[in-house]
């Protein structure tokens, strides 16, 4: 690089404006890099639309696409659209457009599979700053290791666990905590006293609802806790998704079945038309708003609504204690954002936790016992709720120096370890001391499908039927329609099944020709599967698919131009 | 050419026939009709200007009706004489069937006038018009008119912006329908510019003046002139949008009487910005410095600031339409200017055509046309 240069960084992640812990990342670093004289930093963002405008100070790309042919390949395939989530469908044209001297990549590590097969892998610099949670590290990130210049994670367990497996070119970077809008608040008695818990002991977690963070044993050990200490008015102050049931915790079905009560533990609704929020327990979602009035917008807060950094500053400041129990974990930033507030923090002695869990940190650990998760095989934590119960105690109990003395390490902690500048400096460092691209060799993948029909056909057997499948619509069925007379008179022993959706059947149910209409179902496109293959004997002597190379693929525009050396009409 | 009819009969093996279709009785009041139909289940598909065809059409039908077909749920076309919502596409075949003929998007009711042997002009964008063009009637009773796109090709997509289904000027189908109906009368009406805005639908208020006007969609251009007095004034009977390049009170912020705001300004007043937020009002910052948009960005990373450049606006809007003498150009609008109790076309002409500036600025809310019969 000239000294006159600035260094083209691609920086590929969540979309800066995204709340979620990676796009907090991307927007601090972002903002900061965009200041740096020595860089130049584009943005491609995972989770905006191809081709947006995303309106940021710099330059910018979303990376899901917007071409219809890629989104109808990827349509109903998981696999591909979880990789056209991460931007993978279009990285290739974004890094041939904005041609960076570097690639740096934030993401989950599966969300670089198969990155080494693009075509500009070996010709620029890479570097993949990724997030690890567990024991033993995963299978990709060790392959992934040797194919990029620099593997930066987010936490110290990775980084140990990768050397000692022999992997040097690995350093720990945490992500960058703007800690700007996170600190103590002079008024937090009044925030307290308009949520009605100025003389409570309020135990806080801000968590994704996610099976990963530990709510059962959290709520055991808030029971315990209570249970020890019937004097102290403890409330446990849980920000997170509340309905979001299937992705998560039923909490409040948790709440009832160890006979907690439900007015001990709060939520935080927020209301999604005029953005007010206020702490209160549990009352069921899609409540109408105390503000605005609006009906069915107070909520807890999900994926699509939260509330914003000020808002959530208020809160923290509303807690006594954090307290964030985890399976494993790549961060945590409300961690961090609690520490900034100058909260004391438990949190469980593994995976990430070990960077914020120990005196030194501000923190205190919560002890675990080891279980394998299924299918991985990865090692996980169950924090023990009997522990959480000692050490809510334990913070309960301290003196007004212990508690003091605490906080302020928590305070400095997340500012020399976590903050912007902090990790900026050394992501820069980082960046600018990259040498010689590294250049790596490659491999490939599979596929699947089946259903029955039997019941619905009639007896004449499977040589004496044909099947004429197209599921839609109107239009076309009745061109359908106009095939069907010459069908039978080519096939005059046969009978004419035609399966489409029921609301088109008025389009045919006229023509003679046609013996039976029957609902169209996906599994119909299977000629193998209709006309039998190996010992399936099938369903249909023939059966003709006219949708498969009209509707499912597009394979007749050509322009408009082609001709045929045979009469159709 | 490879008509989609043509691809199923060689997936079948066979030639393509003459569907067999019985229309079943729907009670119809008119004699002399033809047929129309647009539908909003593929919005790349329908067809924004249908009443301005129907005005342009009209003088030359006589006593010709034009009735709307459809199968509910569909706007009704202002202009068409009567709106026949049917619940099975064998009762709109009825209706067709006893018509003079029909026009619409691409959709059913095409292919079902075509099979009945009915005149038919149909109109086509995001696909190849000769791909599911009328098939059955003697071509001399089909016309497809196919969106040049603007030099593209087809986006076969369900959703396009801008439409490519609204370049079609509304004069070449209304010339459609009279050739395929044999009437012999020429249009002389030229649409010289269609606005991608034009189909919008709402008011721009200048606020210089008290006014009682009441609509569904206003916006009160405080940028034009910021007069709070006249906003209190509208908010009392009006639910609103305001445009503005300064602060506006946050008492009438919080009234609950604004809809929308738009902050266009160099830069911006973050308390203002902040109580808009607060108030949980959307909003839209446009910057109107291209200096100060990345520091405003960067230092208002939270809020999403777009960027207008009126300038650059105007010189790209003069490339798209010449006008050599703006006496005789006509301009309908998507949206109707008020001062006062007076409503305008456009601010162009609130200000006596005086300033070609105002012309462009807005140009994309027009269709820009002359009509040498008027």
């Amino acid at each position: 690089m000239s000294p006159s240069k600035k260094l083209r960084v691609l920086v590929h992640s969540n979309h800066s404006r995204l709340v979620t812990g990676f796009g907090k990342n991307a927007k601090n670093i972002l903002l900061a890099l965009h200041e740096d004289p020595d860089i130049e930093v584009i943005e491609a963002g995972n989770g905006a639309k191809s081709g947006a405008d995303l309106l940021t100070p710099w330059e910018s790309y979303g990376t899901h696409p917007s071409n219809p042919n890629i989104l109808q390949q990827i349509q109903g395939d998981g696999p591909k659209e979880r990789m056209a989530q991460y931007g993978f469908y279009t990285i290739d044209e974004i890094v041939e457009k904005c041609k960076p001297d570097v690639y740096l990549g934030i993401e989950d590590i599966w969300a670089f599979s198969e990155y080494e097969k693009k075509p500009w892998w070996n010709n620029i610099n890479k570097v993949i700053w990724t997030t690890l949670d567990s024991l033993p590290i995963l299978d990709q990130a060790i392959h992934m290791e040797p194919l990029c210049d620099k593997m930066l994670v987010w936490a110290s367990f990775a980084e140990e666990d990768m050397k000692r497996l022999g992997h040097k070119n690995v350093e720990t970077i945490h992500g960058a905590v703007d800690y700007t809008n996170f600190y103590p608040l002079e008024n937090r008695n009044d925030i307290r006293k308009k949520f009605g818990i100025d003389d409570c002991f309020v135990i806080g977690f801000v968590f994704k609802n996610q099976l990963r963070k530990s709510v059962p044993n959290l709520l055991q050990g808030f029971k315990i806790f209570k249970e020890q200490n019937p004097d102290v008015k403890a409330k446990l102050l849980l920000h997170t998704d509340w309905g979001e049931v299937g992705q998560g915790w039923d909490i409040p079905r948790y709440i009832n079945e160890m006979g907690i009560d439900p007015k001990d533990v709060l939520s935080t609704y927020v209301c999604h038309n005029c953005d007010f929020y206020f702490v209160s327990h549990y009352q069921g979602e899609d409540k109408n708003c105390p503000r605005c009035k609006a009906e069915k917008t107070f909520k807890t807060k999900n994926s699509n609504k939260g509330i914003g950094e000020i808002e959530l500053n208020e809160l923290y400041n509303c807690m006594d204690v954090y307290c964030h129990p985890f399976t494993s974990g790549g961060q945590e930033l409300p961690i961090q954002e609690a520490k900034s507030v100058g909260l004391i923090t438990l949190v469980t002695e593994y995976s990430c936790g070990t960077d914020c869990c120990y005196e030194h940190q501000g923190g205190i650990p919560l002890k675990w016992n080891e279980y394998r998760e299924p299918h991985t095989q990865f090692i996980k934590a169950s924090t023990c709720p009997e522990d959480i119960a000692d050490k809510l105690k334990l913070v309960y109990e301290m003196d007004d120096i212990e508690r003091l003395s605490l906080s302020a390490k928590s305070i400095k902690y997340v500012k020399e370890n976590y903050s912007v500048k902090k990790i900026t400096d050394k992501l820069k460092k980082c960046l600018l001391g990259l040498g010689e691209p590294k250049k790596q060799k490659t491999e490939e993948k599979p596929d699947q499908n089946i259903v029955d029909i039997n019941d619905v056909l009639d007896d004449e057997g499977a040589e004496n039927r044909i099947a004429v499948v197209m599921p839609e619509s109107a239009g076309d069925i009745l061109i359908l329609n106009s095939l069907m007379n010459n069908l039978k008179t080519l096939y005059p022993d046969k009978n004419i099944y035609v399966f489409t959706k029921p609301e088109f059947y008025q389009m045919i149910d006229d023509n003679p020709s046609v013996h039976k209409l029957l609902p169209y179902q996906p599994s119909l496109e299977n000629l193998l599967f209709l006309e039998g293959r190996g010992n399936h004997k099938g369903y249909f002597d023939m059966a003709f698919l006219p949708n498969i190379g009209t509707q499912r693929h597009l394979n007749y525009l050509h322009n408009g131009k082609d001709k045929t050396q045979f009469e159709l009409r | 050419m490879s008509h989609l009819a043509e691809e199923y009969a060689k997936s079948c093996g066979v030639k393509i026939g003459k569907p067999v279709l019985n229309p079943h009785y729907f009670p119809v009041m008119h004699d002399q009709y033809i047929t129309i139909h647009n539908d909003k289940k593929v919005q790349s598909k329908e067809y924004d200007m249908w009443s301005d065809v129907i005005e342009i059409l009209r003088p030359h039908l006589g006593g010709i009706k034009i009735i709307q077909i459809g199968a509910h749920g569909e706007d009704r076309i202002e202009g068409v004489d009567d709106h026949l919502s049917t619940n099975t596409l064998k009762q709109c075949s009825y209706i067709i069937k006893n018509s003079l003929g029909h026009v619409g998007i691409d959709s059913v009711p095409i292919h079902i006038a075509s099979a009945l042997d009915k005149p038919v002009v149909g109109i086509y964008a995001h696909t190849y018009a000769s791909t599911c063009s009328p098939l059955w009637n003697d071509k001399s009773k089909a016309i497809t008119i196919e969106s040049d796109r603007n030099g593209n090709k087809p986006s076969f997509s369900l959703q396009e912006n801008p439409k490519t289904i609204n370049f079609i000027k509304p004069e070449q189908i209304a010339q459609a329908v009279l050739d395929v109906l044999g009437i012999n009368k020429t249009i002389t009406h030229k649409t010289l510019h269609i606005g991608d805005l034009y189909s919008s639908n709402f008011v721009e208020l200048i606020p210089s003046e008290l006014s009682n006007v009441t609509a569904n969609n206003i916006d009160v251009r405080m940028d034009y002139c910021h007069n709070e007095k006249v906003l209190t004034h509208v908010l009392q009977s009006n639910n609103v949008e305001v445009t503005t390049s300064k602060p506006i009170d946050l008492n009438l912020v919080r009234s609950g009487k604004i809809k929308k705001i738009i902050y266009k300004s160099d830069s911006f007043d973050m308390d203002f910005c902040k109580g808009v937020k607060e108030s949980g009002i959307p909003h839209v910052l446009i910057c109107m410095s291209s200096e100060n948009l990345s520091k405003e960005r960067s230092k208002n990373f939270d809020y999403l600031i777009n960027y207008l450049n009126l300038q650059d606006l105007i010189k790209q809007n003069k490339n798209k339409v010449k006008v050599k003498d703006f006496d005789n150009i006509k301009i309908k609008s998507g949206k109707k200017v008020v001062c006062g109790n007076k409503i305008y076309d456009s601010y162009f002409d609130l200000t006596g055509r005086k300033n070609s500036d105002h012309f462009f600025i807005d140009l994309e809310f027009f269709r820009v046309y002359s009509d040498s019969d008027e």
